[in-house]
């Protein structure tokens, strides 16, 4: 299995560096770039926006650009007499628009863990993610785990009572929560039990108080409800249908008409044959799954007022902030990566006629 | 003896009264930090950073201005910089002859938080920091490197503020310089480079407002205590939070239960929560300083954009836009593009505007400045609504609609002499603004059909706004369609960056629209540098200065929509000041709420 692992791990480096790549290139040129916005409130000269474009490192055709966010400019353009100005350059310009010197790069590129200084929040990209991060793991952890196993759940009893009211009314159910947009249900819920019955808060992650931080989950798990389930109910929907259609299948196998011919009982034989085995196409779901815990929802965090990830990586796509968009981006790669190798290696955990060649 | 038993009667009597009294009175003022924090929402991105040189947001401003001083302040009874104003450093100022020097004498009773005195060295080193190109100065100091030539500290309660040029705003430029704890920065900045992107920025240990900084909970809130020892003011309120709430239905659905004290009501719900407010159930206060809503013209070839003046200043030749006309190659006006935008003007129906986008609440503006500034020209009138006039400008504009499709085509219009092929090309142009605004998306389709009514096809879309900025700055639009807050105090020279000819640039610069008027010019010049400044002779050249910008129309002013504010009636204290520059929060240290 080690073998198996380090072979993913080796083929996904390519993979990783094509997607950022693919991201960098959408994204550069997409029109309306960051200076215009920056530089108009402040009615700059075009020496000034010229200076602005060289500051955030914007003035250098996409690949070059790439290439610093990848690997830094402390190389490209650099200082040997140690006057703190540049005076030797590759690649990039070494002078500013009026001609005068210009620093030395600074910036290590993110393979040297320098994920660069957000363009508008002046700010290194990294503590502005993983401020964030907390938040939504808390979110996305929660609503996976509630997703997974109401829907699994779900799914194993509407198998197992195939055709009848109950099988029905989740199947309807499962349409419904599929069709109805998020943004929808979160303000209807928000509006019927935060704001009529007031028997839940009306978002937030916990209480205004002048308090530095939230006090720990456990004593604000009220304010979790809400948008667990809202962002549950895609999950549950999924996992319902999924499983009960897998369940299905699995009775219908010779081993199942074994069991009860051994004279299991019935619970036995469900649970322990049939939604064991039910289970192993789930595993393929719960790696993208993970993927998705810490920047899926950014509706749900738009709404109920969650401090994730989500929200702030939408603000830098609308505002043009390229070092957090792609920050974002070598996470999500990284987390989609894991979370299918994981799922692989689930898979042949729990079936065993999987082999890891 | 009996008149001294009456005296000592009358004398316990008066004891009595006071000791009644007195403690009655004193409970009308109360103590520092004895009311509930106020909880204001913050309908927008976490601040970027609370050092004043670098802030760019408007959410960092928010937090920076409750926690630092200001270097001179504003009256809040006229609206003007005045001395001795609360929370600023100036108590007075003298200006020079030649009114290119301005000399600042500072108070002296004024402390940072860590018990360091604010001197002129706060001011010296803000300065120091503009002028330093390693520094990522905020855009809105960059003017001041052009304006200001020095600023010299000779002792530490006097500034010294010496202008490049004589200017009758020059108390505006001087408004905006900041005082920070230079102390403080030079030690947690060695380099004054290093600011740039420190994490120090987000926590500032050393401040000197009414406010001290207590926290920054990232996408959540920011919380700021009470300054009991404040010296202008007894701050009531224990704290003060800037709560994110970025939705504008749950931030209305947290007013209502009480979670918030205060906030801006959006469009939107405006109707709703001023009935409410006329009911009795909330304070509430309409505000006219909203953002102006405009329309900008091109009126140069939007395929070719070209600056206005070569690097000799000579005048290049920009082209013409077919519809919206501009300047020939000598630099004459093209009498049919005028026709078109004031067409245009007279086929805007603000009534209908009004009631379909701003609830009722919309003033229509014939400039952009509004009739409570000093520089109003008096008797300036909107245009009417009159499609009639509007017709025959456009039939006189050469645009006739000949095959009856009710689109109009050049028969005879300008564009003509530049290219003969554009005969009975018709009347249709791109109308863009920015998407996501609802309002701004329902007044482009409203204008959209009004236009269309008098023979113009209009296609209108929103756009993402970092795409329309670069289409603005770009010059390669036809119509675009924005708002604009013209800042407080009024500045009356705000537009000269707008309609100047040296702002003409594509990819930098406000006139955009390539508008060219010598007068005009002239008449911005001659009121910002008019020897004495007298206010009514200012008055006057501005005046002709937006009469002429109106009558030609280069921007076609929309107008206002007013804004409405709440706030919540366990506020006491609540007492909104139409002149202050925080209309409604102009007092907010003084507000109680109880715990």
């Amino acid at each position: 299995m080690y073998k198996y692992v380090l072979r993913r791990v080796i083929q996904a480096i390519p993979i990783f560096f094509g997607i950022t790549l693919l991201s960098y290139a959408l994204m550069a040129n997409t029109p309306g770039g960051p200076v215009a916005a920056l530089a108009f409130g402040a009615n700059l000269k075009p020496s000034e926006v010229e200076a602005l474009k060289i500051q955030l490192g914007v003035n250098d055709p996409w690949p070059i650009q790439y290439l610093r966010w990848l690997v830094g400019d402390d190389w490209l353009r650099w200082d040997t007499d140690g006057d703190k100005l540049a005076d030797r350059s590759v690649l990039i310009g070494i002078t500013g628009p009026n001609g005068e010197p210009l620093p030395p790069g600074d910036r290590r590129g993110i393979l040297r863990g320098d994920f660069g200084i957000s363009f508008v929040r002046s700010r290194a990209v990294l503590p502005i993610i993983l401020e964030r991060l907390p938040a939504s793991i808390e979110l996305g952890v929660s609503s996976l785990v509630v997703g997974a196993s109401i829907g699994i759940l779900v799914g194993v009893i509407a198998a197992v009572y195939h055709d009848r009211w109950f099988d029905h009314i989740t199947r309807v159910l499962a349409v419904v929560f599929d069709a109805v947009p998020i943004f929808f249900l979160a303000i209807l819920l928000l509006l019927i039990f935060g704001a009529q019955l007031q028997i839940l808060p009306l978002g937030d992650r916990c209480r205004v108080t002048m308090d530095p931080s939230c006090p720990p989950i456990f004593q604000r798990l009220e304010y979790l409800i809400l948008p667990t389930f809202v962002l549950a109910t895609g999950g549950i929907s999924a996992y319902s249908r999924f499983m009960r259609a897998s369940m299905l299948e699995v009775v219908s196998q010779d081993y199942m008409r074994t069991a009860r011919a051994k004279g299991l009982n019935s619970r036995t034989v469900w649970l322990r044959h049939g939604a064991r085995n039910a289970l192993i196409p789930i595993a393929t779901f719960l790696g993208p799954a993970i993927a998705g815990i810490w920047g899926g929802a950014v509706i749900t965090e738009t709404i109920f007022n969650w401090p994730g990830v989500g929200r702030t990586v939408v603000a830098a796509v609308t505002s043009r902030d390229y070092p957090i968009v792609m920050a974002a981006t070598v996470f999500a790669g990284i987390s989609t990566i894991l979370g299918y190798l994981l799922s692989d290696i689930l898979y042949g955990i729990i079936d065993p006629r999987i082999r890891f060649d | 003896m009996k008149h001294l038993s009456r005296i000592m009667v009358a004398g316990m009597l008066m004891l009595l009264i006071a000791a009644l009294v007195v403690p009655v009175a004193a409970q009308d003022e109360p103590a520092a930090a004895s009311g509930a924090p106020l909880i204001l929402p913050n309908f927008g991105a976490d601040p970027a950073t609370f050092n004043p040189i670098l802030s760019n947001d408007g959410t960092s401003s928010a937090i920076i201005s409750r926690i630092f001083p200001s270097f001179i302040g504003l009256d809040d009874d006229t609206g003007f910089w005045a001395p001795g104003a609360d929370q600023a450093l100036v108590t007075d100022w003298t200006v020079s002859d030649d009114n290119l020097v301005y000399t600042f004498t500072l108070r002296d009773d004024m402390v940072w938080s860590d018990g360091t005195p604010v001197t002129s060295a706060d001011v010296q080193y803000f300065w120091d920091a503009v002028q330093d190109p390693t520094v990522n100065l905020s855009g809105s100091f960059v003017d001041l490197r052009d304006k200001i030539a020095s600023v010299e500290s000779p002792d530490a309660h006097t500034v010294v503020v010496t202008f490049n040029n004589p200017d009758c705003n020059a108390i505006d430029s001087a408004g905006i310089l900041q005082v920070v704890p230079a102390h403080y920065y030079s030690q947690i900045f060695p380099e004054r480079s290093d600011m740039n992107d420190s994490e120090e920025n987000l926590n500032p240990q050393v401040t000197a407002g009414p406010w001290n900084f207590l926290n920054f909970r990232p996408g959540e809130q920011v919380t700021l205590a009470a300054n009991t020892e404040w010296v202008d003011d007894v701050v009531v309120p224990q704290g003060w939070i800037y709560k994110n709430v970025a939705d504008q239905t749950v931030q209305v659905e947290q007013f209502l239960v009480g979670q918030l004290t205060y906030m801006g009501v959006p469009t939107a719900r405006v109707p709703e929560l001023g009935e409410r407010v006329a009911n009795g159930e909330f304070y509430g206060h309409y505000s006219t300083r909203a953002n102006t809503r405009f329309l900008s013209f091109n009126m140069a070839d939007p395929n070719n954009p070209q600056p206005a003046v070569d690097e000799e200043g000579n005048h290049l030749d920009q082209g013409q836009h077919p519809i919206f006309g501009g300047y020939t190659a000598d630099g004459v006006a093209t009498p049919g593009g005028l026709k078109v935008r004031q067409a245009l003007n007279y086929g805007m129906n603000f009534e209908e505007i009004n009631e379909g986008v701003f609830a009722g609440l919309g003033i229509q503006m014939p400039t952009h400045s509004r009739p409570d500034d000093w520089a109003f020209p008096t008797g300036l009138e909107n245009y009417p609504y009159d499609p009639d006039m509007a017709n025959q400008l456009l039939d006189e504009a050469g645009w006739v609609d000949e095959d009856g499709d009710g689109v109009r085509e050049c028969v005879s219009c300008d564009y003509l002499s530049v290219d003969p092929a554009f005969a009975g090309s018709p009347l249709e142009f791109e109308l863009l603004t920015n998407a996501g605004n609802t309002s701004q998306e329902a007044l482009g389709v409203l204008l959209q059909d009004q236009w269309g009514r008098i023979g113009a096809k209009v296609n209108f879309s929103a756009i993402d706004f970092n795409v329309l900025v670069d289409d603005l700055v770009g010059q390669t639009y036809d119509a675009i369609m924005i708002f604009w807050g013209f800042g407080f105090p009024f500045d009356p020279d705000g537009i000269s960056a707008v309609f100047a000819t040296s702002a003409d640039i594509p990819g930098s610069g406000f006139n955009t629209g390539s508008y060219y008027n010598a007068r005009v010019e002239e008449l911005l010049d001659t009121a910002r540098t008019l020897p004495g400044c007298d206010l009514e002779e200012r008055k006057a050249l501005y005046g002709e200065a937006y009469t002429i910008l109106h009558d030609e129309s280069p921007w076609m002013w929309i107008g206002i929509a007013q804004t409405l504010a709440v706030g919540q009636l366990s506020i006491e204290g609540w007492d909104p000041h139409p002149q202050a520059a925080a209309e409604v929060l102009w007092n907010e240290e003084s507000w109680f709420v109880a715990p």
